[in-house]
């Protein structure tokens, strides 16, 4: 019993609201990432859940029972901190084993859940040793495993890699995959990082002013994004955006876009909107809708490349392509993209869709 | 090359020379002392520089019941002074440096306004509380006196360092089911090992050391911190000024400081320091 219910909850901080009434439910041993830019409130929202940030308005359940008032201890919660957060004068061995030890369980008991713990997480020859004679991923994994070694049912994750190199966030998020495959422990992940919001999510919520953007999976979010907001948070590189207009008709709309005029299905939309591609999406010298470009640099990656293009009067365009293209820099250029990859936006930034038919 | 060598020699001599002088200047005191200490008689009054190594004064000194009650007397106040200026301390600098409350930085300006009074200025006003509360001629009333000092340092110093232990390892202890008792004691405390160390140990060396309070507070010999005592030791006759005791009394009384600074030296700096770089 570790699912998550919040019911309209708010956070202030005196006048400031930095948390508005956010509605959310975490399925029992769902893996839930929060993602969204630097002070949207994801760590405040984490931190309500594990009692370390009071609730001034609305509820928390956990597991169907109401927990607003219940200290964090009792929650039935393990949390690994950004900073790892050891206890530096500890041995490995007695950072892992500190809970329990509160908690006054038999040394043999402590004993044998702490070796477990350590050799699920391959640091059983670090036991001896103090947090500063560790690697920063080594910490890590000791930091995981303090959060293990309770054996609770629900995990609680505060940007756990950010402090990582890249070598070692890779490796570190498989850890976190491998963990998650292996205990089904409901957890909840916060990153700024959409590659790890990806990768690693059941379901995504993208915050945004203390507010939810759009919850779903992660392919929900990459293909149908409900704003201008979240289609440029979700894929990397950043999805592009160009300014068109849609004229409403009957029967079907029309957009025009750099001068390039395309019917679509109707639209119940009529003005100026945002048209967004992604990198991936748009076709070198094809696709349906096609507009002139000419080169500004080519970036190789290896087995594709990012080529930047300029359109009309500066906007600019990255795009993905296989292999090495053969361009030069002010090369003239045909930049197309199948209609359906088109996501459009209105006025506020919201998603378009077609009506239904 | 060879010019620098011979400029980098010359660098040296200059620093050892230097370093020489210094050492003198501060040692030469307390060499004098227990040379002189160790010296018997007339034989005080020669300018010798090696001592005779005759233990009398120490014999003497040594069986003065009246000198080893006061031995113990210091003691006791030093060990209390520091046991319960630490407590109130950690106590004081856990509300201070981890509680949000208002109010909290003016408290923290009068600690150190308190802690820049000068003794002199405190001591009619703390005689008559020290009557008042009836500890007049007892060892309390130094360890009461001595808090009015060790105490808003001690705060303060603690204060600072409480204050910038990591917010994160205190809520990982919060999240491990930790009271706040248990967080000081078994989280905070050992990570501020060096500070308590170092403000301990001038706690002890200021009660050790304090003349004025203990000249006033006590009335008699046998309530008498060894300060005081050394300073009231006087010969058989009025005419004679017993040196000899004198410095083998204060030779015994420095030794304690010593082997204290000698054990935790290394702390003592660190401590310092830690605290102090954001004040
Ligand atoms: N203790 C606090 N007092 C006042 N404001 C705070 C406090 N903690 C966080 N905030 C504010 O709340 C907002 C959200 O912070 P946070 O949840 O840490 O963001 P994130 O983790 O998404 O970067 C920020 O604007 C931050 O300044
Ligand atoms: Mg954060």
């Amino acid at each position: 019993m570790s699912g998550i219910d919040l019911t309209d909850v708010v956070k202030r901080f005196g006048a400031l609201t930095v948390i508005d009434k956010v509605n959310l439910r975490v399925g029992e041993g769902e893996f839930v990432v929060f993602v969204g830019p630097s002070g949207c409130g994801k760590s405040t929202l984490l931190r309500m859940i594990a009692g370390l940030e009071e609730i001034s308005d609305g509820e928390l359940q956990i597991g169907g029972k109401r927990m607003n008032e219940t200290p964090p201890a009792e929650r039935g919660i393990a949390m690994v901190f950004q900073s790892y957060a050891l206890y530096p004068h500890m041995s490995v061995e007695r950072n892992l084993g500190f809970a329990l030890e509160t908690a006054r369980l038999a040394a043999g008991e402590i004993k044998e859940r702490v070796s477990k713990v350590a050799r699920f997480l391959k640091i059983e020859h670090l036991l001896h040793r103090r947090p500063a004679q560790l690697s920063g991923g080594q910490q890590q994994r000791v930091a995981i495993g303090r959060a293990l070694v309770r054996s609770q049912k629900l995990f609680l994750f505060d940007e756990p890699l950010s402090n990582l190199d890249a070598d070692l966030r890779m490796e570190m998020r498989v850890e976190i995959a491998r963990i998650h495959r292996e205990l089904k422990a409901t957890t909840v992940y916060v990153t700024h990082d959409q590659l790890e919001a990806m990768t690693l999510a059941d379901r995504i919520v993208v915050l945004k002013d203390g507010r939810i953007a759009q919850v779903g999976t992660p392919m929900e979010l990459y293909e149908r994004p409900a704003s201008k907001f979240v289609a440029s948070f979700i894929g990397a590189p950043r999805m592009n955006f160009l300014p068109g207009t849609l004229r409403r008709d009957t029967g079907a709309s029309r957009l025009e876009v750099m001068g390039v005029t395309h019917t679509l299905d109707r639209i119940d939309y009529d003005g100026e909107i945002s048209i967004g591609l992604r990198p991936e999406d748009l076709i070198l010298g094809g696709g349906e809708v096609q507009i002139p470009a000419q080169v500004l640099l080519v970036e190789p990656l290896g087995g594709e490349a990012l080529v930047h293009a300029r359109v009309g009067d500066g906007q600019m365009l990255v795009m993905k392509v296989q292999g090495k293209p053969d361009l030069r820099p002010n090369a003239d250029i045909t930049v197309g993209w199948m209609r359906s990859k088109a996501h459009l936006f209105g006025a506020d930034e919201l998603a378009l869709r077609a009506a239904e038919a | 090359m060879v010019r620098s060598n011979t400029r980098k020699r010359l660098h040296q001599v200059a620093i050892y020379s230097l370093f020489g002088i210094v050492a003198l200047y501060t040692l030469f005191p307390f060499y004098w002392m227990i040379a002189s200490s160790l010296k018997s008689g007339q034989a005080i009054f020669d300018v010798t520089f090696f001592p005779d190594l005759k233990f009398n004064n120490y014999a003497a000194i040594l069986s003065d019941g009246v000198f080893l009650r006061s031995l113990l007397n210091s003691l006791i106040v030093a060990f209390s002074v520091v046991a319960l200026s630490l407590v109130l301390a950690i106590a004081a600098a856990y509300a201070l440096g981890r509680i949000d409350f208002r109010g909290r930085s003016p408290i923290m300006l009068l600690v150190l306004a308190v802690s820049m009074f000068p003794q002199i200025a405190l001591l009619s006003g703390l005689f008559e509380m020290i009557r008042w509360l009836g500890l007049y001629n007892t060892v309390g009333s130094l360890i009461f006196a001595y808090m009015i000092f060790t105490l808003p340092f001690n705060i303060w110093v603690l204060t600072t360092f409480m204050r910038d232990l990591p917010k994160q390892i205190e809520e990982a202890a919060i999240m491990d089911g930790c009271s706040p008792l248990r967080i000081v004691r078994c989280i905070f405390l050992p990570m501020m090992g060096p500070a308590l160390i170092s403000t301990g140990l001038l706690a002890f060396i200021a009660s050790w050391n304090e003349f004025m309070f203990a000249l006033t507070f006590i009335l008699t010999d046998e309530n008498r911190t060894v300060p005081v005592a050394i300073a009231l030791i006087s010969g058989s006759s009025r005419y004679e000024f017993p040196y000899g005791a004198i410095m083998a009394a204060s030779t015994i009384v420095t030794v304690p400081l010593v082997i204290l600074a000698l054990i935790f030296q290394k702390h003592i700096v660190s401590g310092l320091t830690a605290g102090a770089v954001k004040g």
